[in-house]
């Protein structure tokens, strides 16, 4: 807890030789991304607190002789002297590690196929679970519907292996807008959303889609529009016109 | 009661409490531990109760405590000042107790421990094996004092390491003797607990927070609420002495739900220390203000970790949170916060009472003072230990254990709760500290000792307990959640004698991957218990993988019943016992059992007087 910390002007850091100086708190993953070098990861995304939970950019972090272990995507450089390697024999390990696990839990996931690839892994030891299963439990959909469009409808139940994504109590959730926005950002594509004549299901929910007056076409739920419009507080027929059209008028 | 206003008036209290106990004083002290109320302790007091009330002549104080530690043989009853143990009491013994030993001064000798090794009857409670051998600084006060009275704690100098701390020492100076007396945190880390109060002091952010994690989880583990129903005020007193040093005037104790004795008598300290002034705005006249919330935890165990009990007070889920920020600096609502374990606590008092230097002469040259520690499993003394640090493990579990039952063999120990390790008997003579344990391949953890025999199958044990971490992994992070579960599907098959070659090394690389990658201490420490036993049992999973043998008879799979028809005299008992018909045979001929039958619960091997049952 003693470390020296630099909070001032910028600090030097090694990443797999190739030397980098950041602004404090700068994290491994951005810092790493200024190089050109690139450390997975699947729970991460900018519009998000990093979670922390996929663990698949675990990486070397060396201190001197000292050396330990430390999730990229959040873990924030502070001080000189620094060095981290992405590829070293530990960081390559615990990698594998997470993707065989992973590719186990969900084995037709392209994403964790192809990850997992790239790290050396053609395919998982372990017993494969049901291959209908994508949900890789990122928490992604449940930290964006949380933090980024402020509707708590989602979040986990149960612990360990039987953790699960969902609404409350696996119900019908009424805070749920239907906004997609959990199905867009998840990396796996395991949120079901369709749209048939006018009409958004997910989460088993049924939701109207408006219908813009200028172009005839269906696009956003009507609860998303008045939950957005009410939360800014926009004029009530702000949403009136469809985003395409709206843009195209201006 | 009136609030004691300073320093003086405490002192004055105290001295007039002291006097109203004479030294002669008959004192009957029932343990009303969990383990002795089991045993219908509470019965016990009862009727002793009675009896006292019936015998006008004598004036006897009779106090129902806390755990004494000795609870194989509760309910216990020690009588002061002589110092005399009755173990195993019943209510029917009240009557003679009073009559004979308190009025006659004569002993009964039906109700006195007698020494497995020497037969020789022990009549005081300091001298038998069982506590002679231990150094009980935290935990011997539990005997003397009813945990819900305030006026006994302070009879026994309670209170007075508060005044002494708050009247003649700077906030640093109480940091810098817990420093010099060089405590290290009983919740698992071994943290030193100066270094962690002095970051808390210096981080940036007000207010702070002081937390007692008493959320003991580890299963057969039962220290700190031992500590908690026994003696509240001691875990209270350091809680306020290390507020005092870190500047917090706010306290909580994160208290296991299914504790609800610990957690009544520590309300009811609470109230008490209101009331004295020990709690509340200017204690003692200091000018320092303090006072504690009670929080009851969910129920995981994963909520005894750092920042899950921290996300937990603060109302949201109690999971791990991943960050690089230790909560010491930013915790409770992102404020400076300082979690330290019950019996880490309960140590404060006792260092600024007797001084650093009498401290850190207990102990080795890094683990100092004592540690409890709960002792179960294949052990003749079941109990709460207490010893100093670098003691032997042969010494808790031969001298102050009483060894193994049965007349079987010791196989291991197995020390740190789930995550911990298991230490064969060639280790027998290690000293029991925070780095030794460590390096051993085990940990400390919260001092938990559970002592096997030879009947023990180490594969199976490595499953136990990472079952019981896979169903108390929070999900959250990928390799404790996917990785304990698929090591627990190797270890499943190996002991049902599907092991292949290669288990072994995909364990332990397994282990070395999820030590690194998991997100907090409880998937980092998951592979301990397999990693220990294949470092010292290796021979065992070999012989599971290549041999399909489970050397200690326990893996069903791997079992075979079978009767010696030399030996067999066919008295039918086994076949009696069998509960699956499996055994057939004639009266007075050799038995034999049928192997598509016998579902391998061993009875008849239990059974069989004459050893004509072989299981291999
Ligand atoms: C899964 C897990 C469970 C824990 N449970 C407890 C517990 O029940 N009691 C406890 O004091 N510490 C527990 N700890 C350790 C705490 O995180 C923390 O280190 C400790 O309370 C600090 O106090 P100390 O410095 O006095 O040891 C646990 C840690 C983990 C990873
Ligand atoms: S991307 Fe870092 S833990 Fe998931």
């Amino acid at each position: 807890m003693s470390h020296q910390v630099n909070t001032a002007s910028e600090i030097k850091v090694l990443i797999d030789g190739q030397e980098t100086r950041v602004k404090p708190e700068t994290t491994i993953l951005r810092a790493a991304r200024t190089l050109g070098i690139s450390i997975p990861t699947l729970c991460h995304h900018p519009a998000v607190e990093p979670y922390g939970a996929c663990r698949v950019c675990t990486v070397e972090l060396k201190r001197g002789k000292r050396s330990r272990m430390v999730t990229a995507c959040n873990y924030p450089l502070r001080e000189e002297g620094l060095e981290i390697l992405t590829q070293s024999e530990r960081a390559l390990r615990a990698r594998r590690l997470v993707l065989e696990l992973l590719m186990a839990r969900c084995p037709e996931v392209k994403v964790i196929r192809d990850m997992a690839r790239e790290a050396g892994l053609e395919k998982s030891r372990y017993p494969q679970g049901d291959t209908k299963e994508r949900c890789i439990l990122c928490g992604l959909c449940v930290n964006i519907c949380n933090q980024v469009v402020g509707a708590n409808a989602i979040g986990f139940s149960s612990r360990g292996p039987d953790r699960k994504v969902g609404t409350p109590f696996l119900e019908n959730s009424m805070d749920c807008i239907g906004c997609g926005a959990c199905s867009f950002a998840c990396p796996t594509q395991c949120i079901k959303m369709t749209e048939e004549n006018g009409v958004r299901k997910i989460w088993g929910r049924d939701f109207k889609l408006a219908v813009c007056p200028v172009c005839g076409n269906y696009y956003a739920p009507i609860e998303q529009l008045e939950k957005i419009q009410k939360q800014v507080n926009l004029p009530p027929d702000h949403f009136k016109v469809c985003f395409t059209c709206r843009g195209l008028k201006l | 009661m009136k609030k004691l206003n300073n320093f003086q008036e405490l002192e004055q209290y105290r001295q007039q409490l002291k006097k109203q106990v004479a030294a002669d004083q008959v004192v009957i002290s029932v343990c009303g531990g969990s383990g002795c109320l089991a045993f219908g302790g509470e019965k016990v007091a009862a009727a002793l109760e009675k009896e006292i009330k019936k015998a006008a002549s004598v004036k006897v104080q009779l106090k129902l405590t806390g755990c004494h530690g000795f609870c194989e043989k509760g309910p216990l009853v020690v009588i002061r000042p002589q110092g005399i143990l009755y173990t195993k009491v019943k209510p029917e013994d009240a009557a003679e107790i009073i009559s004979e030993t308190v009025v006659n001064q004569r002993i009964i000798d039906r109700l006195l421990y007698k020494d497995p090794v020497s037969k020789q009857k022990i009549t005081k409670e300091d001298e038998i094996p069982f506590y002679k051998n231990q150094k009980r600084i935290i935990f011997g006060s539990n005997g003397f004092i009813d945990p819900t009275s305030i006026d006994d704690y302070i009879g026994i100098d309670g209170y007075a390491a508060l005044a002494k701390a708050l009247k003649g020492m700077k906030p640093e100076q109480v940091i810098s003797e817990v420093e010099k007396a060089g405590l290290r945190g009983r919740g698992g880390g071994g943290f030193p607990t100066a270094l962690k109060w002095k970051t808390c002091r210096n981080a940036p952010g007000e207010p702070k927070y002081v937390i007692i994690n008493a959320d003991e989880g580890d299963p057969g583990a039962y220290m700190d609420r031992s500590v908690l129903e026994g003696n509240p005020h001691s875990v209270l007193e350091g809680l306020i002495i290390g507020a005092y040093a870190i500047g917090s005037s706010h306290g909580f104790i994160y208290i296991r739900h299914e504790y609800p004795l610990a957690l009544k008598n520590f309300q009811t300290a609470l109230a008490k220390a209101r009331e004295y002034g020990f709690l509340g705005k200017n204690i003692l006249g200091s000018g320092f203000d303090f006072d504690v919330q009670v929080n009851q935890g969910g129920g995981a165990f994963v909520c005894g970790e750092s920042s899950a009990l921290m996300a937990s007070i603060e109302g949201k889920l109690g999971e791990p949170r991943a960050k690089y920020v230790h909560t010491v600096e930013r915790g409770i609502w992102d404020k400076p916060s300082n979690l330290n374990n019950v019996e880490t606590w309960a140590n404060v008092p006792i260092i600024i009472n007797k001084g650093a230097d009498w401290y850190a002469r207990i102990g080795t040259d890094r683990s100092k003072g004592t540690k409890i520690f709960s002792l179960v499993g294949k052990i003749n003394n079941t109990g709460l230990v207490e010893v100093p640090m670098g003691v032997t493990l042969k010494h808790i579990v031969f001298d102050i254990g009483g060894g193994i039952p049965n007349k079987k063999k010791f196989k291991a120990v197995q020390t740190g709760g789930p995550s911990g390790g298991c230490l064969p008997e060639s280790l027998l003579d290690l000293q029991v500290d925070f780095d030794r344990l460590t390096d051993a391949g085990s940990m400390m953890g919260s001092g938990g000792m559970i002592v096997m025999d030879e009947d023990t199958c180490m594969v199976d044990v490595a499953r136990y307990f990472l079952n019981f971490l896979k169903d108390e992994s929070c999900g959250k992070c990928t390799p404790c959640r996917e990785g304990i579960r698929q090591m627990l599907a190797i270890l499943n098959r190996i002991t049902e004698g599907k092991g292949l070659e290669g288990d072994v090394e995909q364990l332990q690389e397994m282990s070395g991957g999820i030590m690194d990658a998991a997100l907090c201490a409880l998937g980092g420490t998951s592979p301990n218990p397999v990693m220990s036993t294949i470092k010292y049992f290796r021979n065992e999973y070999d012989a599971h993988i290549r041999d399909h043998k489970c050397p200690a008879g326990v893996c069903k799979a791997l079992v075979t019943y079978s009767i010696d028809p030399q030996k067999c005299i066919g008295c039918g008992v086994c076949l009696k016992n069998c509960s699956s018909g499996a055994i057939k045979g004639a009266k007075k001929k050799p038995h034999k059992i049928d192997p598509k039958k016998c579902i391998k619960c061993g009875i008849c091997y239990e059974v069989c007087k004459f050893g004509s049952v072989k299981r291999s």
